[in-house]
C-alpha cells in the first residue's frame, strides 16, 4: 500500500498544516539539517508505532513523548495533527493533546499493520544492526523472518521447565526422602524388601491375632498400628511406665543437635530466599553472558575482565555451588523438623501419668522449661542459643531416661520396637509416594527439556531457509553496491555452536570472516547495514522504504550506487527518501526515472512559528537566499556550489564533452567550464515554439551565458575574496536559478534529459518541447 | 529436520518420554496452542501455568477439562 500524502500541523517541526504529496510515487526529499525531513518520518512511525517514536524515547521527553512530538509554539488552542493518506485514497487521522495523549481514527488501519524495522532506516540505525551482538541480532531478525512466536514458545517453556523445579518443591522433597532412607537404614539394617513386608505379616499376625488375608500393604500397616496403639492403653501401670521411659530414651535429641549443627556449618549464614534470588540473578546473567559472545565482562565471581566463554564457566559453577546451598538448606530444615518432632513426642510422654512422680524429682527448670516450649518457634527459629537450651537442659533428662530402663521388661521393649518400626514404615510408604512425585515431575521436566530441544531445531531450520533467501539479496545489492570489490559471499549465518544468535558473515579477499567488524570500514558497513535492511523489507512487498539520511558515510561513488540499486531492486515498491546531501539530490534527480520518482525539496529553517515550508523552486537555491541578509559571501558561495554541483551532472546527461585533465583536475572541474561549453553549443539547445518545428533555443543560452558571466565574477569573488555584496548575491541566485530552469520544460516540467533518443542523438523533455541535441 | 507443526513437535517429544500421560499432554498442546505463543509470561500466568501442569501430573487420570 503506497502512500499518497502526509500531511501534519504543530507536529514536531511543522507550524500550521505543511503537506507532502507523493503522487502515489517514489519521493527524493531535499532539505538541509533540521529543514524537517524526519518530522515525516516521525509521522509515519508514530502511527506504526502506536504513538511512540523511539528516537526520542528518553527521560526527557515525558511519558507520552508531549515534550518532543509536539512543536514548541503551538498555539493553546491547537492539537498536533498527522493525516496520512493511502493509496485506496483511505485517510489514517492522529490528533495529539498537549499532554501527549492521543487518538487514531480508524483505530485500525493498514499502517498499524507495517513492521517499523521493515519499513523506515534512520541515519543512526545505518550501523546499528552490525554493531549488535549475535544474541541482539537474533532477536532482532527473528520477528521479522515470521519466527518470532517459536522463539516466545521456547523461551516460555524454559521458564516453565525452571519453574517446575521450585513450585514442585522437588528439593524439599528429596531431601525428606533422603532423611526417610537413612532412617529405614538405621531400623531395618539391610533387610530387603520382601524380608520387611514379610515382618509386617508377622507383626500383623500376633497384634491383630490373624493371618493377613487380601489386605494391602498400608491397610495392613495401618490395622497394625492401630492394634498395637491398643495394646499400648491396656498395658499395666508397670507396663506404661516402663514403655514411657523407653520412649523418653529412644529420643535422639543429642544426635538432632549435632545433625543440625553439621548441616548448619554446611550451610554458613546463607538464607533460602537471598539463594533463590541469587539464582534467579545468575539466570538473568546467563542470559546477558549469551547474548555478549564477543565482548569482555567483568565478572561478579572473580571480578576480573574475562572473556563471554570463562564468564559463562564461572556462572554456571556459581550456580552449581548455589544448587548445592539449596539442598542443604533443605537438609538442615528436615533436621530441624526431625528434632520438632522429637520435642514434641517429649512433652507428650512427659505429661504421661505413670512418670509425673518421676518427673517432680528432676531438675524443675529444665521440666518447666520444656512444659512451656512452643515448638514452632522453635522450628521457625532454631537459634544456636535455643540448641545450646535445648542440650543443656534437655539431654541430661533424656540420659536419665535412659537409667530407667537399665533392667528390661522384655514385651514392652519389644513393644516399643514394634512401635518403632511400624511409625519408620509410615514414613517409609509416604516417601515411596514422594519418590513417584518426583520422579514424575522429572519426566515432566525432561519431556519440557525435549519440547524446548525441539522447538529450538525448528527455529534452526526455519531461520536457515529464510536466511538463505534473505543472504541472496543482501549478497546481489552488495554486488550492486560494491562492484568489483574483492568484499564477497556476504550473508547472514546461524553459529553452529550456540543458540539464540545470527552473524553476519563474508570473505575478505578470500579468506572468511566471522564478523564484518573485522575488516570493514564504518562506510562499508553501514553500506552493509543498508543492504541487510533493503534484503528484509524486500520481503515484505506491501508497504512503502523510507530511508531518512542514510547515506551520511557513503562516498560519492558508493553513494551512486544506491540510486542503481534502488532503481534495480526496488522498481516496484514505492521508495521515500529523505537527504540533506545537496550533491546526492542532483545525482539522483538525474539518475532515477521521472515516471516513477517526484523530487522536492524543503527552505531552510526559520523559525518554530513559521515551522517546515517546501520550496516552489526545484533546484535548493533557496539554500543559498537563506544566507542573503546576513551573510551574502555565504549566499553567493552557495549558489556557487549548486552550480558546481547541478551543470557538471546535467552536462554529463547531455553528453558535453570536454578535453581530459590529468587526474584529479579532471575530477574537480567547476560548473563554468561547463555553462561556457554548453552556450556555445548554439544549435544543440532546441525549442518547439510553434508545435512543428524546432529552432535554437536562444533565450535559454543567453540565460545560460549570463549566469556563467555572474559565475566566474561574484561567485568567486564571494568565494575567495569575500567581499560580494546582498544585491550581487542576489542577483547572482537569480540568474544561475533562471539558468537551471531553462533545462526544465515548462510545458510538462520534465528536465530536457528526460527521453533519450539514441539513434537520431538527441535527448529530450516528456512532451517533446525542448530537445538537446548531442 | 523438516518444518513441524505442534502436533507433530510434540509427538516427537512424547516418542522420548512415553510415560507422561495424556492429561499433562493433552494441557500442553492446549497451552502451546494459545498462551505460550502470544507473549513471554508474565509471573503470574507462569505460576498458573505450572501449577496446572502438575497438578495434571499428580492426576493423571482426570479428564481434561479443556
Amino acid at each position: 500500500m503506497k502512500i499518497k500524502k502526509i500531511k501534519i500541523s504543530w507536529f514536531r517541526g511543522a507550524a500550521d498544516q505543511v503537506e507532502l504529496d507523493l503522487n502515489l510515487k517514489s519521493l527524493v526529499l531535499y532539505g538541509e539539517n533540521g529543514a524537517g525531513k524526519s518530522s515525516f518520518v516521525d509521522a509515519v512511525e508514530h502511527n506504526i508505532n502506536n504513538g511512540r517514536i523511539n528516537h526520542l524515547a528518553h527521560e526527557y521527553s515525558g511519558k507520552r513523548q508531549e515534550k518532543a512530538v509536539l512543536n514548541t509554539h503551538i498555539p493553546k488552542n491547537q492539537n498536533g495533527d498527522i493525516a496520512i493518506t493511502l493509496e485506496d485514497n483511505s485517510t489514517v487521522e492522529t490528533k495529539i493533546q498537549n499532554n501527549g495523549s492521543f487518538t487514531v481514527v480508524p483505530a485500525i488501519s493498514d499502517i498499524s499493520s507495517w513492521d517499523y524495522r521493515r519499513t523506515i532506516l534512520r541515519q543512526n540505525e545505518v550501523a546499528d544492526f552490525i554493531a549488535n551482538t549475535k544474541g541482539d541480532k537474533y532477536s532482532a531478525l527473528l520477528p521479522l523472518l515470521g519466527l518470532g512466536h517459536l522463539e516466545i514458545i521456547a523461551e516460555n517453556l524454559r521458564k516453565i521447565e525452571r519453574n517446575l523445579s521450585i513450585v514442585g518443591t522437588l528439593d524439599a522433597k528429596r531431601a525428606e526422602i533422603s532423611k526417610t532412607d537413612q532412617k529405614g537404614k538405621l531400623v531395618f539394617k539391610n533387610a530387603t524388601k520382601a524380608s520387611i513386608e514379610l515382618d509386617l505379616k508377622k507383626l500383623y499376625k500376633t497384634y491383630c491375632k490373624k493371618t493377613p488375608t487380601a489386605e494391602t500393604l498400608p491397610e495392613l500397616l495401618t490395622d497394625t498400628l492401630t492394634a498395637l496403639q491398643l495394646k499400648i492403653t491396656h498395658q499395666s501401670i508397670e507396663q506404661k511406665r516402663y514403655s514411657s521411659f523407653l520412649e523418653l530414651s529412644k529420643l535422639d535429641i543429642k544426635t538432632n543437635l549435632g545433625d543440625i549443627k553439621a548441616s548448619a556449618i554446611k550451610l554458613g549464614e546463607s538464607a533460602n530466599p537471598l539463594i533463590a534470588e541469587k539464582l534467579n540473578v545468575l539466570r538473568a546473567a546467563t542470559s546477558y553472558s549469551e547474548k555478549n559472545k564477543d565482548d569482555e565482562i567483568e565478572c561478579p565471581a572473580c571480578g576480573k575482565p574475562v572473556s563471554s566463554a570463562v564468564f559463562a564457566s564461572h556462572i554456571k559453577a556459581e550456580e552449581i555451588a548455589l544448587k548445592e546451598a539449596v539442598v542443604n538448606f533443605n537438609l538442615h530444615k528436615t533436621d530441624i523438623s526431625t528434632l520438632c518432632e522429637n520435642l514434641q513426642n517429649l512433652k507428650r510422654i512427659l505429661s504421661h501419668d505413670q512418670i509425673k512422680d518421676w518427673k517432680d524429682k528432676q531438675d524443675r527448670t529444665a521440666v518447666s522449661f520444656i512444659e512451656s516450649m512452643e515448638v514452632e518457634k522453635v522450628r521457625n527459629a532454631c537459634t544456636s542459643e535455643i540448641q545450646a537450651e535445648i542440650e543443656n537442659k534437655i539431654v541430661s533428662i533424656i540420659e536419665k531416661a535412659k537409667k530407667e530402663v537399665v533392667n528390661p521388661l522384655p514385651d514392652v521393649a519389644e513393644l516399643v520396637t514394634d512401635k518403632e518400626k511400624l511409625e519408620t514404615l509410615q514414613q517409609m510408604s509416604r516417601a515411596s509416594e514422594l519418590k513417584k512425585k518426583v520422579r514424575d515431575a522429572e519426566e515432566l521436566i525432561a519431556f519440557m527439556s525435549t519440547l524446548q530441544k525441539l522447538y529450538r531445531e525448528q527455529i534452526r531450520t526455519q531461520a536457515s531457509t529464510v536466511i538463505s533467501t534473505i543472504s541472496a539479496d543482501i549478497a546481489c545489492m552488495w554486488g550492486i553496491l560494491h562492484p568489483n570489490e574483492k568484499i564477497e559471499d556476504v550473508k547472514l549465518c546461524l553459529p553452529d555452536d550456540i543458540d539464540k544468535a545470527i552473524e553476519v558473515g563474508l570473505k575478505f579477499y578470500g579468506i572468511d570472516q566471522d564478523s564484518p567488524r573485522l575488516t570493514l570500514s564504518e562506510g562499508h558497513r553501514n553500506s552493509l547495514g543498508l543492504c541487510i535492511f533493503l534484503a528484509m523489507t524486500k520481503e515484505d512487498v506491501n508497504n512503502p522504504v523510507i530511508l531518512d539520511d542514510v547515506v551520511v558515510s557513503f562516498d560519492r561513488n558508493h553513494r551512486g550506487m544506491v540510486g542503481t540499486l534502488l532503481e534495480k531492486e526496488f522498481s516496484n515498491r514505492q521508495v521515500i527518501l529523505f537527504t540533506h546531501e545537496r550533491d546526492w539530490y542532483i545525482d539522483l534527480r538525474a539518475q532515477l526515472d521521472p515516471k516513477r520518482w517526484e523530487f522536492k525539496t524543503l527552505m531552510p529553517w526559520e523559525n518554530p512559528e513559521v515551522g517546515i515550508r517546501f520550496s516552489t523552486k526545484q533546484y535548493t537555491f533557496d539554500d543559498a537566499r537563506a544566507f542573503l541578509p546576513l551573510s551574502p559571501d555565504s549566499a553567493g558561495n552557495t549558489a556557487r556550489k549548486i552550480m558546481d554541483a547541478y551543470i557538471p551532472v546535467l552536462a554529463e546527461s547531455l553528453k558535453i564533452g570536454l578535453p581530459y585533465l590529468h587526474r584529479e583536475r579532471n575530477d574537480h572541474r567547476m560548473s563554468h567550464e561547463f555553462l561556457e561549453k554548453i552556450a556555445s553549443s548554439s544549435t544543440s539547445f532546441q525549442i518547439k515554439r510553434d508545435g512543428t518545428n524546432y529552432e535554437p533555443f536562444n533565450e535559454a543560452l543567453n540565460d545560460i551565458k549570463a549566469a556563467d558571466r555572474l559565475v566566474v565574477s561574484w561567485a568567486n569573488r564571494s568565494s575567495h575574496e569575500f567581499n560580494i555584496v546582498e544585491k550581487e548575491a542576489s542577483a547572482l541566485i537569480d540568474a544561475c536559478e533562471k539558468a537551471v530552469a531553462r533545462f526544465t520544460c515548462t510545458n510538462c516540467s520534465k528536465d530536457v534529459n528526460n527521453l533519450t533518443n539514441e539513434k537520431s542523438g538527441f535527448k529530450q523533455c516528456s512532451c517533446g518541447y525542448i530537445k538537446w541535441k548531442y | 529436520m523438516t518444518n513441524l507443526s505442534t502436533k507433530e513437535i510434540i509427538k516427537e517429544a512424547r516418542s522420548h518420554h512415553p510415560d507422561i500421560s495424556d492429561v499433562v499432554v493433552d494441557k500442553l498442546s492446549n497451552f502451546l496452542a494459545s498462551e505460550l505463543n502470544e507473549n513471554e509470561l508474565n509471573l503470574v500466568s507462569l505460576k498458573q501455568i505450572t501449577n496446572e501442569l502438575l497438578g495434571a501430573l499428580m492426576n493423571p487420570t482426570a479428564k481434561n477439562e479443556n
